[in-house]
């Protein structure tokens, strides 16, 4: 086994090792606990390693059972832990147990890569786990160490096998022969532009989905959502207030401090069962995450639905919940027999990771079929709304699997009857009648119904302004009239509930939706992030021909398509884009705003430039396409068949009559003067080698020439060899060459003239 | 396996390793990890390129060493590019050293712009031979030894001629062939020593006039001539055994190796007496150094057995009989038997032959199975060589692999 030699070899490692051993330990740790976990492995990677150098050169007793005794302990660690953690986090925490103890006897070039290979087996585990940005610069440090690694063990493996030059001088001294700063730099730099310029396909998915776990929701949470519920004294499971049910302590004055995890104040409104479209929540300026997803392309993701509305509050009118009860953790929504009908059926999945607590509803796209999630029992109403048995927990993990169809780019939820249409026709006891007329207004002249849909959604995109600041203006009854008719600018209840009575006015049965927008891709996770401030609302209209069809009435929200973003740079660029916008909408007020708003100002200005760019390179590409279709194609195939007439010309030319015009010029010299004919035979093969590409050079004499071109073309070498014998003769020679020696120049000419113009 | 096992291969498997970890599940920090590892690839393939551009090296070397000299080679490196040259390695073809060091390999960490270092490389002649030194390359595998690229030198290849090792003989009595030898006389070599009266004889043609005895030639009436005993011939013949089966054992550690080290230590011993030396061997080419003495002639014995393999298919009874043809009566030869098919009657044959010519056979006997690592006794048949030059009143020399031989010779 190969020794190693090369001090710098334990120092990379060490880097390495740390690394890799961080990545892990600190999966999902807070900061206090991740900050102790680096201060003990780097201390005890560091005494490990430099047991190793000393177990490198005296083969220490006292090293070796120290490693011993510290894989023993890995071994009790992985017995005790593997009853209390998961399985692979046990054999992960053992593996980093077994990778330090052994760096107490690592010695040899074998360990090192042992060593190296576990770290990469533990950097893998710890990349495929965590969601965090911030990982990012675990990814760099990681990897800028096993560059560091490569250079440092290239340098030990040439070390041990030099015997001259630096050798004695770099295993002396101990240190780098290069600067590795230009290397990184490079390496970096390279890698950014792979990762931003490679096209990501789109996931496969291979045992990937589904994922559930961490939390467990059994029926004693049902039974204590329900008595909390119930708690207010009547024992009627309805909430007068609407309200998602608080302990006692959260509303009582008072008593104890509330228990940490429960819901707020800063939950959106439109989870309750009641919803004030004038008091959304504090959740629309709240910056923090509460859950993320991994899915192929953005989605709403659907949380509860309304139907009863009184120009102010909406309810959900619903009071019947079916249970449903799992298959291994698998349930299956399906109530319905999915319809098909002519459009396309768009398949998603998605793995929701909660961040923070929830209301009890199970967030999924449209039209959720099957659902995994830890639990022994789950709800779901008429709208589809899925309920868990208590609020969502954080480090909740559960996978959705949605069909959905595309009704001219407007998600459906697939043809479904709708035996009763009244409770989505009922409008407000105080409508107005600007209201009922503004309806028909907007609509005039439409006749079918979804075109009608289509129509009230994009005249309120156009001509109402979307803003935050109603959320906090003090509402009065007449909301909609306000909305509507004064102040045209509101939040996208407003713009929702605005379109549900609209088109119920038109009688097209609408209800409204709240839930979440899963657009924000984070290019550095992969995962969408959604955010407090991304709870929305927007609407369902039901058609007969195509079920329940979402519409988008808000300004500057888009219904999001099944669109997968293959560049990185493009989804940095846009995640950057709103991240920069959501902190200048959320701190207004601060000393910095003003400047992320220039630099955001200038970054889009500088965006719809280049935007404007490649959309006029495109419309110049586009008209050059139309033209060439046009009229191109014919230009281009006149030049292309005179251009083929050419060159059939000048190769029937030149092949054939031009060299036999020549030979027949040169041929006439033989009788009248045969020393000029041969030389003429001689001047004509160095022309054929000169296209060939080897033209004799200036200082070379006509036998260099002849072993030149013997060398390189062995198949006219004899010809070649005769040509010059001859023309030797003839120029040097006092005589005039014979009839023998003509015939000779004739036929070796003759044969190079067919080998170079044979096809 | 282990060649599959190399860090390009395992990097490379890592890459696609993490980019289909990283596709399955649309990991994003996989696609960076992925991402810095293939530009980690890319870089480790264009970085070596780029480090051996405008690098020349050139080596200087002595042309002439005997085996176990320790050579000083002068490698110089050039570096004609404007930025620095990282961990250039420079491996020169060593064809005449030990094993292990054939390719030696010198590593330099850094080489600035526009600059030149030179650096010595001590090699040992570990065998003797005329090798041909080079060619000289420069590599790198700069920064992470993945990929390695390299670059012969043109017109950087040389030949080194290695003399075989020469031991110090103490004593090897080279013995008259004449009246003198059963007296154990050493044979000196003197101006005028052929001048011992023998006889007469009738005059044959071509003899000298100045040799005609006259007063025998009135007696008889017919030309009689004097014959004068030539005193103690001090012509050695060297004849080497060039047979492929007769070199058994691994490179130095070889029965021709010894041979061939003896013979020129006995050469240098002889020569250094006055005696004359030629040299005859039967290989693919007939190698044969004519009889002369001096320094001169040592250098010129010394050159052919540094040239000399054992790549020859005649049997040494054969050449044995062959050399006698080209060995003055009454010199001596020395012999070497290696115990290689050994036909008894065809050796002794051939020690008749040398007998009838008086002379004197000094055998070498290699004992085959100490070279062939065999404990059994292959050398039987050899023992009965021996035996008979024994009778003779010659005392055979038996060599064994790893023995000293200038205790041998005492």
């Amino acid at each position: 086994m190969k020794t190693i030699h090369y001090k710098p070899v334990y120092i990379a490692t060490y880097f390495l090792l740390l690394f890799a051993t961080f990545a892990v330990v600190t999966l999902d740790q807070s900061f206090l606990r991740s900050v102790l976990s680096f201060i003990f492995w780097s201390t005890f990677l560091g005494l490990a390693l430099m047991g190793g150098w000393q177990y490198r050169l005296s083969k220490s007793k006292t090293l070796s059972v120290t490693s011993n005794l510290f894989l023993f302990l890995g071994l009790l660690l992985l017995i005790m832990e593997i009853r209390s953690i998961s399985l692979d986090r046990a054999l992960v925490g053992f593996l980093v147990w077994i990778q330090a103890a052994r760096c107490f006897t690592l010695s040899t070039r074998r360990e090192l890569y042992f060593s190296y290979g576990m770290s990469v087996v533990l950097f893998i585990y710890a990349a495929s786990a965590s969601e965090e940005s911030g990982f990012l610069i675990q990814i760099f440090c990681y990897v800028l160490s096993g560059i560091f690694v490569l250079l440092t063990d290239h340098v030990d493996q040439k070390l041990s096998i030099a015997q001259g030059g630096d050798r004695d001088k770099l295993l002396a001294g101990g240190h780098l022969p290069v600067k590795g700063w230009n290397v990184t730099f490079s390496i970096v730099a390279l890698a950014i532009l792979l990762y931003f310029l490679v096209p990501k396909p789109v996931p496969a998915g291979i045992e990937a989905f589904p994922s559930g776990g961490a939390w467990y929701y059994s029926n004693t949470d049902w039974d204590e959502e329900e008595n909390k519920e119930s708690d207010d004294g009547s024992g009627n499971d309805e909430n007068t207030s609407g309200e998602f049910p608080v302990p006692d302590d959260k509303k009582s004055d008072d008593g104890p401090k509330p228990e940490p995890d429960f819901l707020d104040e800063s939950q959106y409104g439109g989870f309750q069962r009641k919803f004030d479209i004038n008091q959304p929540g504090e959740s629309c300026f709240l910056n923090d995450i509460v859950f993320t997803v991994r899915s192929a392309f953005p989605f709403y993701a659907r949380g509860k639905v309304f139907s009863t509305f009184d120009g102010r509050v909406w309810e959900d009118g619903l009071k019947e919940k079916e249970d449903l009860f799992p298959d291994e953790n698998r349930f299956d929504l399906t109530r319905t027999a999915w319809d098909l009908t002519s459009l396309k059926v768009i398949e998603l999945g998605q793995t929701y990771r909660i961040k923070a607590l929830l209301p009890p509803l199970l967030f999924a796209a449209y039209r959720p079929e099957t659902l995994w999630f830890s639990a022994k029992q789950i709800k779901i109403d008429a709208h589809d709304s899925v309920y868990s048995p208590a609020a969502l927990r954080k480090g909740t993990i559960y996978s959705a699997f949605s069909k959905m169809q595309l009704v001219d780019g407007h998600p459906s939820g697939g043809k479904v009857p709708l035996p009763d249409p009244a409770p989505y026709l009922q409008l407000p006891d105080l409508l107005s009648s600007e209201i009922k007329k503004l309806g028909e207004t907007l609509t005039e002249g439409i006749s079918d119904p979804f075109a009608q849909a289509k129509q009230i959604e994009v005249r309120l995109k156009a001509d109402y302004q979307y803003t935050l600041d109603t959320v906090l203006e003090d509402p009065d009854q007449n909301t909609l009239d306000r909305f509507l008719f004064e102040t045209k600018r509101g939040h996208c209840e407003y713009f929702a509930s605005a379109m549900v009575v609209l088109l119920r006015t038109l009688g097209i049965p609408a209800r409204l939706v709240t839930g979440y927008v899963a657009d924000d891709y984070s290019p550095i996770t992969g995962y969408y992030e959604v955010r407090r401030l991304d709870a929305h609302a927007w609407v369902e209209a039901y058609f007969p021909n195509y079920g329940w069809v979402a519409f988008e009435p808000t300004p500057g929200s888009d219904l999001p398509l099944p669109k997968h973003n293959t560049l990185g740079f493009t989804a940095l660029t846009k995640y950057i884009g709103d991240r920069i916008k959501t902190a200048i909408e959320t701190n207004r007020n601060a000393w910095w705003a003003g400047i992320l708003q220039s630099i955001s100002d200038g970054f889009q200005r500088t965006q719809t430039f280049l935007s404007e760019v490649v959309a006029f390179l495109k419309s110049l590409a586009s008209r050059f396409w139309q033209w060439f279709k046009d009229e191109g194609l014919e230009h281009f195939l006149r030049v292309l068949g005179f251009l083929l007439i050419v060159y059939l010309v000048y190769e029937v030319f030149v092949r054939f009559f031009y060299t036999r015009f020549r030979w027949w010029q040169i041929r006439a010299w033989r009788e009248k003067d045969p020393k000029r004919f041969v030389c003429l035979c001689y001047l004509e093969m160095e022309r054929v080698f000169q296209k060939k590409g080897c033209r004799r050079p200036s200082a070379f004499t006509p036998r260099e020439y002849e072993a030149l071109l013997s060398g390189q073309f062995q198949a006219a070498a004899e010809e070649v060899r005769t040509l010059t014998d001859c023309f030797q003769q003839a120029r040097y020679g006092a005589h005039l060459p014979e009839h023998a020696t003509l015939e000779a120049v004739s036929s070796a000419y003759d044969r190079i003239r067919r080998w170079a113009y044979a096809p | 396996m282990k060649k599959h096992l190399s860090k390009r291969n395992v990097l490379v498997l890592l890459i696609l390793f993490t980019f289909l970890a990283a596709w399955n599940r649309g990991i994003n920090l996989l696609y960076m990890m992925w991402a810095l590892l293939g530009a980690t690839l890319v870089l480790a393939y264009l970085l070596p390129r780029h480090a051996l551009r405008g690098l020349k090296a050139s080596r200087s070397v002595q042309s002439v060493a005997f085996e176990g000299d320790v050579v000083d080679l002068r490698i110089r490196l050039n570096n004609k590019g404007w930025t620095s040259r990282h961990m250039v390695e420079v491996v020169d073809a060593l064809p005449f050293a030990a094993p292990e060091a054939r390719e030696a390999l010198s590593f330099v960490g850094d080489l600035p712009g526009r600059s030149q270092r030179s650096f010595d490389l001590k090699v040992e002649c570990w065998k003797r031979g005329r090798f041909r030194v080079g060619p000289l390359r420069v590599q790198s595998a700069y920064p992470l030894g993945i990929f390695t690229v390299n670059r012969n030198m043109p017109n950087e290849e040389t030949e080194i001629l290695v003399y075989p090792k020469v031991f110090e003989v103490a004593n090897l009595p080279i013995l008259s062939a004449s009246h003198l030898r059963h007296s154990g006389v050493e044979a000196l070599s003197k101006v005028g020593g052929g001048d011992v009266f023998f006889g007469t004889r009738e005059y044959r043609r071509g003899d000298s006039l100045k040799h005609i005895h006259w007063p025998s030639t009135a007696r008889h009436g017919r030309l009689i001539t004097k014959e004068f005993e030539t005193r103690g011939s001090t012509e050695m013949t060297i004849i080497l055994d060039l047979h492929r089966g007769a070199n058994v054992g691994k490179e130095k550690e070889s029965t021709f190796e010894y041979a061939i080290k003896i013979a020129a230590s006995i050469a240098k011993y002889a020569l250094a007496r006055g005696h004359r030396i030629q040299l005859i061997a039967y290989g693919q080419k007939i190698s044969h150094i004519p009889s002369a003495s001096g320094l001169s002639h040592f250098a010129e014995i010394l050159e052919a057995l540094a040239e000399l393999q054992s790549d020859g298919h005649l049997d040494y009874p054969a050449a044995m009989t062959e050399a006698a043809n080209r060995i003055e009566d009454g010199t001596t030869a020395l012999l070497f038997f290696s115990g290689h098919r050994i036909d008894k009657d065809a050796y002794f044959q051939a020690l008749d032959l040398f007998q009838a010519k008086q002379v004197r056979p000094m055998g070498i006997f290699l004992d085959r199975a100490s070279f062939l690592n065999h404990s059994w006794d292959e050398n039987r048949d050899a023992t009965v060589l021996a035996d008979r030059l024994l009778s003779q009143g010659f005392v055979p020399h038996w060599i064994r692999k790893g023995q000293d031989l200038s205790a041998q010779f005492i």
